[in-house]
C-alpha cells in the first residue's frame, strides 16, 4: 500500500515535507495503526502517539485523507491510496503525527471540567433520577482526542478565545448534571463573542468524532438557556 | 505570554440581533417581492405610486433596516475572524457601522423626505 506521510523533526533543521513509503501489508481486517505501526517497525524515527489500540484512550487521532481519525479505529481497507497522512490541523506540530494539545487542554480547562456542588457530602453518593442521568447521554462519553476542534475553522481562527466543540460539549455535560450547582457561572463562562459564539454550525465536529457526538447540538443547548436567561 | 481577552457579556444579544433580522429581512423580502411580480413594469410612476402607500414605505424601511443589522453583525464576525490587529479592526468595524447606518437614514429620507 502506498502512504504520504508528513514529516518534521525540529532537530535536523529541515523545513516538514511528505515522504511517501509503500508498505507490504494485507489491509483485511486491520486498521490504520496496525499500519502506522509497520512503518515505524521499518523506521523508528517515525513518531506518533498510540495507547489502548481500540478507540478508548484517544491519543491516536491523526489527519488521514484530509479527515480526522482515530488511526485504531479506522479501517485499512476503507482509505483511498496514497494514503496521506498529517498531524491534527490546527495545533503545533512537535514532530511527524505528535500535535502540541495543549491549546486544546486550555479550553478543556477553562470550563472548569469537574462538578461543582458546595452543599454537604452525603453519606453515600450524590444521588441521581434515571430521568437526570439520562440527560448526560451523549455528553460524557467523549474521550478528548481533539478530532473535532481541531477540525474546526473557528478554533483554527481563535485558539485562545473560541472553546472548541469538544469543551463546549463538556461544558455542556456539567450543565446538565442535576448534581452540578454552578450553571449561572458556568453561562457567564461562555456568554460573549468569542468563547461559544464562534461556532457556525459548520459541524465539522458532528462529522469527524469517532464516538459519534454532537458537540453541535450540545452548543445549541447552552445557547438555548442563554438567550431563555437573557429574554 | 499574551493574555486572551473575553468576556464582553454581549454574545447572546448580537446572537438575538442577528436571528431576529434574519426573521424581518426574509418576511419583508418576501412579501416585498411578491409585491412586485403584480406590477407589469417598474418605473419611477409606479415606484412612486406604490410608495404613497404607508404599509410599503415602513416594508421598504424594516427591509433596509434589518438588512443593515444583519449585515453589522455578520461582518463584524468576518471582521473578527480575519483581522487580527485590533486598531484596524476597529476602523474597519466604523466604517462598516458608518456605511449600514448612513444607508438607513438615507432610506428614511428618500421614503419621507420632502418630496415623498
Amino acid at each position: 500500500m502506498k502512504f504520504r506521510l508528513y514529516r518534521y523533526d525540529p532537530e535536523s533543521g529541515e523545513k516538514p515535507f511528505m515522504q511517501e513509503v509503500e508498505l507490504d501489508i494485507d489491509p483485511a481486517g486491520k486498521m490504520l495503526l496496525d499500519a502506522l505501526l509497520e512503518l515505524k517497525a521499518g523506521d523508528d524515527t517515525l513518531a506518533f502517539r498510540r495507547s489502548c489500540r481500540e478507540g478508548v484512550c484517544g491519543s491516536d487521532a491523526v489527519n488521514a485523507n484530509g479527515r480526522n481519525v482515530l488511526a485504531c479505529v479506522t479501517p485499512l481497507s476503507g482509505l483511498k491510496e496514497p494514503i496521506e497522512i498529517r498531524p491534527l490541523p490546527g495545533l503545533p506540530v512537535i514532530r511527524d503525527f505528535v500535535v502540541d494539545m495543549e491549546p486544546f487542554y486550555r479550553q478543556y480547562r477553562s470550563i472548569k471540567p469537574w462538578l461543582v456542588n458546595d452543599e454537604p457530602e452525603p453519606e453515600r453518593e450524590r444521588l441521581q433520577t434515571p430521568e437526570e442521568r439520562a440527560e448526560l447521554e451523549g455528553a460524557y462519553e467523549c474521550i478528548l482526542c481533539g478530532a473535532c476542534t481541531s477540525s474546526c475553522p473557528s478554533f483554527w481562527w481563535h485558539p485562545d478565545r473560541f472553546v472548541g466543540p469538544s469543551g463546549l460539549l463538556q461544558a455542556w455535560r456539567f450543565i446538565a448534571d442535576s448534581r452540578d450547582q454552578a450553571t449561572e457561572e458556568r453561562l457567564d463562562n461562555l456568554e460573549d463573542a468569542y468563547r461559544l459564539y464562534r461556532c457556525r454550525g459548520i459541524m465539522n465536529c458532528v462529522e469527524v468524532c469517532p464516538k459519534g457526538l454532537n458537540p453541535t447540538e450540545a452548543i445549541g443547548k447552552i445557547r438555548e438557556l442563554l438567550v431563555k436567561r437573557k429574554v | 505570554m499574551r493574555k486572551p481577552v473575553t468576556g464582553s457579556h454581549s454574545g447572546t444579544g448580537w446572537w438575538l440581533v442577528q436571528r431576529f433580522s434574519a426573521v424581518v429581512l426574509l418576511l419583508s423580502g418576501l412579501i416585498l417581492w411578491l409585491g412586485y411580480l403584480q406590477v407589469p413594469t417598474l418605473d419611477y410612476a409606479t415606484l412612486s405610486a406604490l410608495l404613497q402607500a404607508g404599509s410599503i414605505r415602513l416594508l421598504v424601511w424594516l427591509l433596509v433596516a434589518s438588512l443593515s443589522l444583519h449585515a453589522w453583525v455578520g461582518l463584524r464576525d468576518v471582521l473578527m475572524d480575519y483581522v487580527k490587529p485590533v486598531s484596524l479592526r476597529l476602523a474597519l468595524n466604523l466604517l462598516v457601522t458608518l456605511v449600514l447606518l448612513l444607508c438607513t437614514v438615507w432610506t428614511t429620507a428618500i421614503l419621507w423626505g420632502a418630496h415623498g
